[in-house]
């Protein structure tokens, strides 16, 4: 529209008549004629101008250089993204060999991690790393128990060695003539004794053993936890009433029916032997009070008596297999370090603990009687 | 067993020449997995002192610490912070409780900071273990003592560390609730594998633990 203009205003009239022309575009001449004029007036034949030439030049090399930078950057980006490629291909083929490790129990993680890596790759690191720990923990615990079950047999001929050793010199010495009657009654007596002492061995053995081996399940079911105590107290009674010893039981009406979740048998045999070495080790006449309690999240029992106490030194050892304890009173009872041994191993087997304290360090004094507490808390059953 | 924890001739001295205090000395122990061990000794023996340096928490003057095979004390700050925060929790005698935040808020912060998501069913188990599911909205200033601890059993539970560390977790508690304490914690530990190295100078206290370790004048004197 600005070239009409033009034309119209230097051309004067005929150059209007043109432009109408063109613009009504009702004469194919005219058309002609604009063509002449523009070719004319330089704006057609500007192909051959040098600023042209300067112009195709500069899209060329344009184009050209935008081509050559795009080439360039592309194969950067395909190195770039071969070079991840690769690199997350050794890290797969490092955690495959991890996990081949595994199965051949090299439980060592190789994954090398780069420090500007994600942390994923670190997750994945510390995941394998658990893993392999835990296996290793399976199989270290399979082991153990495989040892376990053999130091158990040699604990056992170990312990049984004594009690038959005494059995032996006593009947050599029965079969001897010249005893009179009341030697030869004395060991009598002592061969029922050394007899009897291997009989409690063996069945504590036996029980162990069961233990140990877990030929004996701990078959948890909800049950009421007073009646487990009340089996436990009705079976040592009458080793109480012999020793002229009360049972003072207190509990909370509330915990009545309460029940968790145990193995009957055996808390209760654990149960047992505890109040077996507290009527064992108090003097006659005394006391023991069993105590029930809900706490928040747990239950706790106690067993407190009024007998010999144990020292600080031994509070942990006393729940050893085959620890005695160092007083003189506990050396003159027969026993086989088996009892609170085994209390600990079913109450732990219950996700429970038991403790014990006693009054002994700080020389009470009255009687002698320093007393020991037991403490036992189980898990509420949720 | 495998061994989780080991350290190499571990020692911490203050000061120099005559007026050196060896806090710790000469200590080499090993632990292993899922194991409950308390280091028993009297205030002064260097225990605290000891558990710091297996935590992570403070420099020895020599020897190393090796947790799950890694060199603790070669790692940069950096490093340290990071594997502290995943692999190692903490139980302390003052509960350190945000008092700010609820009870809940607590108990996930660790998960918050290392950017993981809460496992909910994880979190409400140990809470329900615990005995705190009523409490999770309560501000921690409202609670008892031994709610407080178990909140600080939950948050350090959270993360499913590798290691439980507790320096004299029941110090501020009546022994009733001490007892409490000590076997949430232990009950807990068991169910879910977790090992725990515990200071107390409380033998009672101690009995719970699987192995307990004797500490005094800076050296392990006695394994029981």
């Amino acid at each position: 529209m600005n070239i009409l203009a033009e034309i119209a205003t230097k051309s004067g009239q005929d150059g209007v008549d043109i432009v109408i022309d063109i613009l009504k575009d009702n004469n194919l001449d005219s058309i002609e004629q604009g063509k002449q004029l523009l070719e004319k007036y330089g704006y057609l034949k500007n192909v051959e101008n040098v600023l042209y030439q300067q112009f195709l030049q500069n899209i060329a090399l344009t184009a050209g250089g935008t081509f050559f930078l795009f080439v360039i950057l592309f194969s950067l980006l395909w190195l770039w993204q071969r070079m991840i490629l690769q690199k997350d291909k050794a890290r797969f083929s490092q955690i495959e060999n991890t996990l081949v490790n595994f199965r051949e129990n090299n439980y060592e993680v190789i994954l090398e991690l780069d420090d500007d890596d994600e942390d994923e790759q670190e997750k994945i690191k510390y995941q394998l790393d658990v893993l392999g720990h835990y296996m290793k923990l399976l199989k270290e615990k399979a082991r153990l128990e495989k040892e376990g079950t053999k130091e158990l047999v040699s604990d056992i001929s170990h312990q049984l060695k004594a009690p038959v050793a005494a059995l032996d010199a006593c009947f050599s010495v029965l079969l001897r003539d010249n005893l009179s009657e009341e030697e030869q009654k004395e060991f009598r007596i002592r061969c029922r004794n050394a007899l009897d002492g291997l009989e409690v061995l063996l069945q504590s053995l036996l029980q162990i053993s069961k233990m140990e081996v877990g030929l004996i399940q701990i078959d948890k079911k909800k049950l009421p936890l007073l009646e487990t105590i009340i089996t436990a107290v009705n079976r040592v009674y009458p080793n109480a009433i012999k020793k002229d010893i009360e049972l003072v039981f207190d509990f909370d009406e509330t915990l009545e029916n309460y029940e968790i979740m145990q193995d009957k048998k055996w808390l209760s045999e654990a149960l047992i032997n505890i109040l077996d070495n507290a009527i064992k080790y108090s003097p006659t006449h005394s006391e023991i009070a069993i105590r029930l309690q809900k706490r928040t999240g747990i239950v706790r029992i106690e067993i407190e008596d009024q007998g010999i106490g144990i020292p600080k030194e031994e509070y942990h050892k006393v729940f050893q297999r085959f620890f005695r304890g160092s007083l003189p009173e506990v050396k003159e009872e027969s026993g086989s370090g088996i009892g609170l041994f085994l209390s600990r191993e079913i109450i732990e087997q219950h996700h429970g603990t038991i403790t014990v304290s006693s009054n002994f360090d700080m020389e009470v004094g009255f009687n002698h009687r320093h007393g020991s507490k037991f403490v036992i808390q189980l898990l509420e059953k949720k | 067993m495998s061994v989780i924890l080991e350290t190499n001739q571990l020692s911490k001295f203050y000061g120099t020449n005559k007026n050196q205090v060896k806090a710790v000395n000469n200590v080499s122990i090993k632990i292993n997995r899922g194991e409950f061990v308390a280091i028993v000794g009297k205030s002064g023996s260097g225990k605290s002192t000891l558990l710091h340096m297996l935590g992570g928490l403070d420099m020895p003057t020599e020897g190393k610490v090796l947790l799950s095979g890694n060199d603790m004390y070669q790692m940069s700050e950096d490093q340290l912070a990071i594997f502290r925060r995943r692999k190692i929790g903490f139980i302390f005698q003052a509960y350190n409780l945000v008092s700010a935040i609820n009870v809940w808020e607590n108990i996930v912060l660790p998960l918050g900071l290392d950017g993981k998501k809460v496992d909910e069913v994880y979190a409400n188990d140990i809470i329900t273990t615990l005995g705190i599911e009523n409490r999770i909205h309560n501000l921690p200033n409202t609670l008892s003592g031994g709610q407080q601890q178990r909140v600080a059993i939950a948050r350090a539970l959270i993360t499913k560390p590798e290691i439980l560390f507790a320096d004299e977790p029941t110090g501020n508690l009546d022994s009733k609730t001490s007892d409490e304490v000590i076997g949430l914690l232990k009950m807990t530990a068991k169910k879910y594998g977790q090992t725990i190295v515990m200071i107390t100078h409380d033998d009672q206290i101690a009995q719970v633990a699987d192995r307990i370790l004797i500490i005094e004048d800076g050296q392990v004197v006695d394994f029981r």
